[in-house]
């Protein structure tokens, strides 16, 4: 197993820059996911690590040892692509000994490696079926086997559960992050999905526009997300985001153009906050952002808490999404399955300073992310 | 569960339609539509193709001369054991055979070689490609023409230039009609013109192989070699055998290239060339007819073969038709079968490669495939720089023949036979201006014959056309009683070879006063076009999504009028391309003009070839003709580019 390096890595095509100076280090046996919404630069960046695409600036070096430049053979990586990419014509036991027959194998390691991956994914009653015989989960296993038999340096896994449905996409994420740490494999996976990122990576590198936007834990990038982007990008639902202005303690939040009332709603900064509120310069064009179950809701009103309009109510199950208008903005709040609420009521929220967050505006930059 | 609610949706909408009564309508039913729709196509192939060939049955088994007033008097076997034990009827099935085996073979190598030139991004791609089709859209008649005129033994252009290359004894020039080089030569044009085909269902099926296969394989560590081996060869393979079971099928059926090149088919004498001689030369017709029939199974077990191979590779590409033999294939001994056929034809190939060329054949073979395998292993910037330097000596090849005759049609009549030829020649048009202002009897009836082929190709195509549609709609929309073998019977009508029924429809045409019409022409050239149509046309009708149809149902429109507003305007286009294809058929057409036409031919193609008689040939001014004459397909072939794949495969490669 190794680490991979990206130094300033550059890729055009065309006039476009699909990847701007990004640099990246993924350690020996971490599981990296490259997260961002299409056309961010991510997979292009996986394919430039792959060798698939050959990039016009930087550098990368896979176990320290630069290859920016070689053709994928020589890389010693393995490739799960979204499409599957199974040979139509080849058996799951053939498709599964491709790569060991293509450098020559001898025949009785490939049956024992083929038997192995086999084994470790559930598939051995497949082996002698081909791939058009098979469901889009098992296909997915039998392309993640075709990895693993080759004993790579490190995996690279192109949104490899993007065609699945959302049941198998569940189990199977749970799947290959158990056989990824069983098997201590250094690897990178991309995808759009905020939440098999979450669940999966060891670190998430966050991509927009060609950029890395911040790089850390899961936890890390949704407690302090360094700009909006992230900020909006991770969780579900995404991060409420009120305009506001702060005048000494007081936070004003801003009315929407379009509806309510028109007035200003003022929030005292509460004393826990005023350390990472304080620094936001006066005067200026400020987001408050506040995820959805930092919102606390009340029945009757209490001190530091807002009165609010019920919106919509989503009983979801297992919790219930409540929108409330907040001057005129929608901001939704978590709360348990069993919170009663009814559309048009008004109830009670208040918002927990200690985890909110403020933003530049213009710069979209996080002020209080340390 | 779909069905159920648009039958039952469709039942709440027509109950109103029907209460409001004497308004609108409910229309037909679907199945008066269906019938409508099928009934004239049906009853067409009924009558052109399987009552003649019932007809011809029985004939085989009589004692009948077409030409004398006896009536058939019934024989028994007589007629096959009399066929199967004449030696000249065995010489004209090894003859067919080694010619099929040259010809496909030939075939293949060059056009998947082709194919795989082409398998590259570069600028006049399109162009390119399509100016190696050329060949194939045209008339045989032209084609066999252009290289007789090259392969003459004197003045031939092609044995002048190895009489410069020292291949040839200028003394003692080849004469390529001879018994020992006419094979040669027929299978030399043949492959000009269809290697081609070859090439563009190759490189469909090269284009059609994802991506990703190659970039997962290059991440896997395989070589060039190892990916072209075990990617692209298997991915294309039922493509391939598409390909060989249409050229096999046409190839078996030769008659004109080898009529034409060699005086009549006197050293290529292939089986349709001995069934003609023994139909409508000799008259002969029961052993016509019996001979007729052997060919037939011949065909129908060749045919098999291949849905049997094809069946092995399990492609998705192969037509919808099942083996007659697919519960055998799937038995021990059909396995066994089909593993050893590819060797037992292998072995075939080899013989005959061995007998018609011998060890130098089999060499040569042998060494550019080695040639080509060793491209695998260099750098792909090298094999990049090969690829276009054997791309453009394969275009120049490729188009020679075809600027050679524009170039002949330009010459004075001194020139034509001048070698080494003038590169700078005053062009004069006067070869041209000979046919609109005729001097000779028989170039007197050329733009007639020209306006005869016109006329009998646009009646004929708007015919099948309008049939073809029909019938296709009604495959495509409605549940028909074994509707598969329904296409399988009128794709296979087209796929009989114009001997086998031109007896019984000589008869016919005979007795109904058709022989030497346009009208008999004209419903000839419906009939095969019809099936063409309806399987061209059913493809087309099947992209068509059958939900703009069923929301004009809702919205209480009849079936007819949902199909002529919704689905309709939608196939146009399909339309056009089809009509194209069956009017070049028709334009090019020569075997059935030249049987069922008298002394003086009613279409173009065979009167292009009726100018060559005895004494100094005109060249400059048939070539003029067949300049003329290819015209139109050149310029069709332009124009249709996009749909030549589906096309030539009966719709049964969409392409892109």
């Amino acid at each position: 197993m190794a680490s991979v390096r990206v130094r300033k890595l550059v890729k055009k095509f065309d006039q476009t820059v699909a990847v701007n100076q990004m640099d990246l280090e993924v350690e020996d046996g971490e599981f990296m996911v490259f997260l961002g919404p299409s056309g961010c630069g991510k997979t292009t960046t996986l394919r430039c690590i792959a060798g698939l695409e050959l990039p016009d600036g930087g550098e990368i070096l896979i176990d320290e040892r630069p290859v920016t430049n070689l053709p994928p053979a020589d890389r010693d990586i393995a490739f799960v692509f979204q499409s599957f990419s199974l040979y139509p014509h080849m058996t799951v036991r053939e498709n599964l000994a491709f790569p060991l027959r293509a450098v020559r194998t001898p025949q009785n390691v490939i049956d024992e490696r083929v038997a192995a991956a086999a084994r470790s994914l559930h598939i051995e009653k497949l082996l002698d079926r081909r791939p058009n015989k098979l469901s889009g989960g098992e296909m997915q296993r039998v392309t993640i086997g075709r990895a693993i038999v080759r004993r790579p340096k490190v995996f690279l896994m192109d949104e490899p559960l993007s065609a699945l449905d959302a049941k198998l996409r569940t189990e199977m994420r749970a799947e290959i992050k158990r056989l990824q740490s069983d098997l201590g494999a250094t690897t990178i996976y991309v995808t759009h999905d905020q939440l098999e990122a979450m669940s999966m990576g060891d670190k998430i590198a966050i991509m927009f526009g060609g950029l890395l936007q911040q790089i850390g834990t899961p936890t890390e990038v949704y407690d302090n997300p360094r700009n909006l982007f992230v900020a909006g990008f991770i969780g579900s639902p995404a991060m409420n985001t009120l305009p506001c202005h702060r005048a000494g303690n007081l936070l004003n939040i801003l009315p929407s153009a379009d509806s309510g009332d028109g007035k200003v709603v003022v929030l005292p900064v509460a004393p826990e906050a005023e350390a990472r509120f304080g620094s936001a310069p006066e005067g200026k064009d400020l987001i408050l952002g506040v995820r959805p179950e930092d919102i606390a809701l009340a029945r009757e009103p209490k001190p530091d808490f807002l009165p609010a309009e019920v919106y919509i109510v989503e009983p979801l199950g297992s919790e219930k999404i409540i929108s409330l208008r907040i001057g005129g903005h929608v901001v939704k709040a978590r709360t348990p399955p069993t919170f009663p609420a009814t559309q048009g009521e008004t109830l009670f929220a208040r918002i927990d300073q200690s985890r909110a967050h403020l933003f530049d505006a213009a710069t979209e930059e996080s002020l209080t992310c340390r | 569960m779909a069905i159920e609610t648009s039958s039952t949706m469709t039942r709440a909408t027509a109950a109103p339609d029907a209460r409001t009564g004497g308004g609108k309508g409910t229309g037909m039913s679907d199945r008066a539509v269906a019938n409508l729709f099928l009934l004239p196509t049906i009853l067409l192939l009924v009558a052109m193709n399987l009552f003649p060939l019932f007809w011809s049955l029985y004939l085989s088994f009589t004692e009948y001369r077409a030409d004398g007033n006896a009536a058939p008097t019934w024989i028994g076997n007589a007629n096959y054991g009399e066929m199967l034990s004449r030696p000249l009827v065995w010489q004209s099935f090894t003859t067919t055979a080694g010619f099929v085996l040259l010809a496909v073979l030939l075939q293949l190598f060059v056009g998947f070689g082709l194919a795989l030139l082409l398998n590259r991004q570069f600028r006049l791609k399109g162009i390119v490609t399509t100016l190696f089709l050329l060949p194939m859209m045209l008339s045989s008649v032209v084609v066999g023409l252009f290289w007789k005129f090259l392969l003459d033994t004197n003045f031939g252009l092609f044995n002048y230039l190895l009489g410069q290359v020292g291949l040839m004894d200028p003394k003692n020039p080849i004469n390529w009609i001879d018994q020992k080089h006419a094979l040669w030569a027929v299978v030399l044009a043949d492959t000009w013109m269809w290697a081609p085909f070859i090439m563009l269902i190759a490189l469909a099926g090269l284009q059609s192989v994802p991506p990703t296969l190659y970039e997962a394989a290059s991440v896997d560590r395989a070589s060039e070699w190892f990916r072209f081996r075990y990617i692209t060869l298997p991915v294309i393979a039922p493509l391939l055998m598409v390909a060989l079971l249409f050229r096999t099928l046409d190839s078996f059926k030769m008659f004109d290239l080898a009529w034409i090149m060699t005086e009549s088919g006197s050293t290529v004498e292939t089986v349709s060339i001995q069934v003609y001689r023994e139909a409508l030369r000799n008259w002969n017709t029961g052993k016509a007819c019996a001979l007729a029939y052997i060919v037939l199974l011949v065909i129908i077990g060749l045919t098999n073969l291949y849905l049997l191979l094809m069946a092995k590779v399990r492609g998705e590409s192969h037509p919808d038709a099942t083996p007659l033999f697919a519960g055998f294939a799937d038995s021990g001994f059909g396995r066994l079968t089909q593993r050893a056929v590819p060797w037992v034809l292998g072995g075939f190939l080899a013989a005959g490669a061995f007998a018609a060329g011998g060890v130098s054949l089999l060499l040569a073979v042998g060494l550019i495939g080695l040639f080509c395998a060793s491209l695998f292993y260099v750098p792909a910037r090298v094999r990049n720089v090969l690829a276009y330097v054997g791309l453009t000596l394969a275009l120049v090849a490729y188009l020679f023949p075809l600027a050679w005759i524009v170039l002949t049609s330009l010459k004075p009549f001194n020139l034509v036979n001048v070698l080494p030829p003038p590169v700078l020649f005053t062009p004069t048009l006067e070869n041209y201006a000979e046919l609109v202002n005729p001097s000779t009897s028989s170039a007197k009836d050329f733009p007639g014959q020209l306006l005869g082929s016109l006329v009998v190709g646009v009646v004929s195509t708007t015919l099948a056309l309008v049939l073809g549609t029909m019938a296709a709609y009604a495959f495509s929309r409605f549940k028909i009683k074994a509707k598969n073998d329904a296409l399988f019977f009128i794709l296979s009508t087209r796929m009989l070879p114009p001997v086998v029924v031109v007896v019984p429809i000589y008869l016919m045409f005979r007795s109904l006063g058709l022989l030497n019409t346009h009208a008999g022409l004209i419903l000839l050239y419906t009939t095969v076009n019809v099936a063409f149509a309806t399987w061209l046309m059913k493809g087309f009708t099947d992209d068509v999504p059958p939900e703009y149809e069923e929301a004009a149902l809702l919205d209480r429109y009849t079936r007819l009028q949902a199909f002529r507003k919704t689905t309709l305007p939608l196939i146009v286009p399909g339309m056009a391309a089809t009509a194209v294809f069956c009017f070049l058929t028709a334009w090019n057409e020569y075997a059935f003009a030249y049987f069922l036409s008298g002394a003086k031919a009613l279409t173009a193609p065979p009167s292009i070839t009726a100018s060559i008689g005895a004494g100094a040939i005109e060249w400059n001014r048939i070539a003029a003709r067949a300049v003329v004459f290819l015209i139109p397909a050149a310029v069709f072939t332009f124009l249709m580019r996009k749909h030549l794949l589906r096309g030539m495969t009966f719709g049964a490669i969409k392409g892109r």
